[in-house]
């Protein structure tokens, strides 16, 4: 808005000649008339400095709220965690931890004596110390419960406070422990993605102090909770029943390498870790490594065919034991003839397996477990992560039993992503578990085998599960297929007929397979009426059920008009 | 005149220090305020973030299985078959036919060709 400085009539410093006339005192006056300008002018000056200056904090914006927040140094703040739908798996939560100011404490034996009357498992002798050291402050107790706050509250003892803590929350419990991961008391993470976070950058964040909980995005995983506890729950189920020692699972996108669902038992809780580091409760699925028995023989099966020297049609004589050397290889459920392809892989024939191998020779043997990445030490985000065991040198003799599964020790996930290779037409993904797209895992995948070879597997798992040791593992209308594994175990050095690893490896739906479902049970006890523990009688009926419950959430939509046949008919 | 100059300079002097003390207390007030809006601010946030953990636990899949199993006599509560989802076009719809045509009024209410659904034991003729 426009508007017109009154015109002045005289100004402060008139113009030279335009002077009023002089009076008496007139010399005096002229020099007052200068000093007052002088003055006027500094205050001008000063004050438009200060308006200035005013005008200029009035615009600028003040630096954000946290410049009044007390930021306190011990609220080291960690990103939530939360599943591929959002809900939380781990988070912050505020506790008050217990300190003493020496200096007030005006009698150390009474507060001691008085803490003690509501703590529990109180250190006398180190308190006391602690408190008559004269210091002007000392921790006494982190994570104490509200509870115990507020009775030491009431004791009113002078020089006794409380802070406020940043403690690590699991809301679920045990059920995604090996994946989520551990953070120590200082909450840097020091297992899982907990520690993986924390690798990719987060610990600088906390050394500069700029951890503000709500300015961390969270950090969203590839698991699901619901499948994850369905898998948990019938594996827990499983090792009752059939009274094993250990036991692990694991559902992977085929088309994508995401972990959907990974459990590994015995567990521990996150929330009361005392048990973690028990070397029992370490994450097998990745941690872990294992001779994986007949499931290995899907790859022996992949790599023959995939080699264009065997074909379907191929047979395989399969009447006598192999002798080698002082060791024979006999087959499990002898067929005593003859074998095709097909029949190999469902009587799960070691003989005929062998003879493939033999086709294909070591050093191809060798070169394809190692192109499947079953020989490498698997590269994910989880730390936990075993280095496969193999022979130092390829032998015959490893050869033959390495392509029935025994002598060379991988981890089960690494079984698993190299299955999902075979079924979902050639391409390894690595696995991930933290969201990817199919774009992206297109970008990250490597052709292993020919297309072609990955459809015949599909047809071989399919027929296994119509017909062969996977038929406890089906579930109407989803068209599941897959391949059985029971190992023996080495005890003491040798294998041992009544110490079994068994795994089922399974995939659905077989004609274009969405996730791969990997079961292991170590150990496993014949169940009541049964006379023996095949993973087809105990690891395929878990899969089966975990199927069953996991594919509303899988989104995965039953079909009834997909048949065996049809998977070959393109090729 | 000067005078009068200097008494109006006086009581400009005056009111430019009371308006100047004015907006301090009036500012020193607001700080406070916002520092305890933040400090309501931070306990709000504490309190969602525990509303949200207690959330995330109240209803985990294994906590709400334990509660199904214990109530399922009560209840009625049955474990769904992977059978028991179907797609919404696998569901046999109301019998089609074009406006005005006599036999299928006289059949409406009886399904001309009943869908036959894989899914259900029995299920189609």
């Amino acid at each position: 808005m426009p508007f017109a400085l009154p015109r002045m009539r005289f100004g402060p410093f008139p113009r030279f000649g335009a002077r009023p006339a002089v009076h008496r005192g007139d010399r005096l006056m002229r020099m007052g008339r200068g000093r007052l300008g002088i003055a006027i002018g500094c205050f001008i000056a000063v004050y438009a400095l200060i308006g200035g200056r005013l005008v200029q904090y009035g615009l600028t914006d003040l630096d954000h709220a946290g410049t009044y927040g007390v930021n306190d140094r011990i609220l080291a703040a960690r990103p939530d965690l939360i599943d591929r739908r959002g809900n939380l798996l781990a988070t912050d939560i505020r506790v008050p931890a217990l300190y003493g100011e020496p200096r007030r404490i005006i009698d150390p034996d009474e507060a001691v004596e008085a803490l003690a009357s509501v703590l529990p498992d109180v250190d006398y002798q180190d308190w006391h110390r602690k408190l008559s050291s004269g210091a002007g402050f000392v921790w006494l107790r982190r994570e104490i419960t509200p509870r115990q706050q507020a009775e030491v509250m009431a004791l009113g003892i002078p020089g006794i406070g409380f802070r406020e803590e940043t403690r690590r929350f699991y809301p679920g419990g045990p059920t995604a422990a090996h994946i989520v991961g551990l953070v120590n008391i200082d909450n840097a993470g020091t297992a899982g993605i907990e520690k993986y976070v924390d690798d990719q950058g987060l610990g600088t964040l906390q050394e500069l102090g700029l951890d503000q909980s709500d300015a961390l995005e969270p950090v969203r995983l590839s698991i699901d909770t619901g499948v994850q506890h369905i898998v948990r729950d019938e594996l827990v189920q499983a090792m009752q029943r059939y009274q094993a020692i250990a036991a692990g699972g694991v559902i992977l996108n085929a088309k994508t390498g995401e972990v959907v669902a990974m459990v590994s038992l015995p567990d521990y809780d996150p929330n009361n870790p005392f048990n973690a580091l028990d070397k029992d409760r370490l994450n097998r699925m990745s941690a872990g490594t294992f001779e994986m028995g007949s499931t290995f023989k899907a790859f022996t099966t992949a790599m023959a065919l995939d080699s264009g020297l065997v074909t379907l049609e191929s047979r395989f004589d399969a009447r006598q034991p192999i002798r080698y050397g002082r060791f024979t290889i006999n087959d499990f459920h002898a067929k005593k003839r003859i074998l095709s392809v097909p029949e190999t892989f469902i009587y799960s024939s070691n003989i005929a397996t062998a003879k493939m191998a033999e086709v294909v020779g070591i050093d191809g043997h060798r070169a394809f477990l190692k192109r499947l990445g079953l020989l490498d030490r698997m590269d994910t985000q989880l730390p936990e992560v075993a280095k496969p065991l193999e022979p130092a040198e390829w032998k015959q003799l490893n050869s033959i039993t390495i392509s029935f599964g025994h002598g060379v020790s991988t981890t089960p996930l690494q079984t698993a992503v190299a299955a999902a290779a075979l079924v979902n037409g050639g391409r390894l993904i690595p696995p991930s578990f933290l969201p990817r797209t199919e774009a992206e895992a297109n970008a990250l995948a490597t052709q292993v085998i020919k297309a072609e070879t990955s459809a015949m597997m599909r047809y071989l798992f399919r027929l296994n599960a119509e017909q062969g040791s996977g038929r406890r593992a089906t579930v109407d209308g989803f068209f599941v297929g897959g391949k059985t594994g029971t190992a023996e175990k080495v005890i003491n050095g040798r294998y041992s007929d009544d110490h079994r690893f068994n795994a089922f490896l399974a995939a659905f739906p077989m004609d274009d397979p969405e996730y791969v479902v990997l079961i292991i049970i170590d150990e496993p006890k014949p169940e009541e009426g049964q006379h023996s523990a095949t993973a087809g009688l105990n690891a395929a009926p878990t899969v089966s059920r975990i199927i069953g419950r996991a594919v509303p959430l899988l989104g995965v939509e039953p079909r009834y008009d997909v048949t065996r046949d049809a998977l070959l008919v393109s090729y | 005149m000067m005078r009068l100059v200097n008494l109006v300079l006086v009581a400009l002097v005056i009111a430019a220090a009371t308006w100047t003390y004015s907006i301090k207390h009036e500012s020193e007030q607001r700080l406070a305020e916002i520092r305890r809006l933040e400090r309501q601010i931070a306990l709000e946030r504490q309190t969602i973030d525990l509303l949200k953990a207690d959330w995330a636990h109240l209803s985990h899949p294994q906590r709400l299985q334990l509660l199904a199993e214990r109530y399922a006599a009560d209840l009625g509560l049955e474990t769904p078959d992977a059978n028991q989802f179907i797609a919404v076009e696998e569901l046999p719809g109301p019998p089609q036919f074009d406006p005005g045509d006599a036999v299928g009024d006289i059949i409406a209410g009886e399904p001309s060709d009943p869908l036959t659904t894989g899914s259900i034991d029995g299920g189609g003729q």
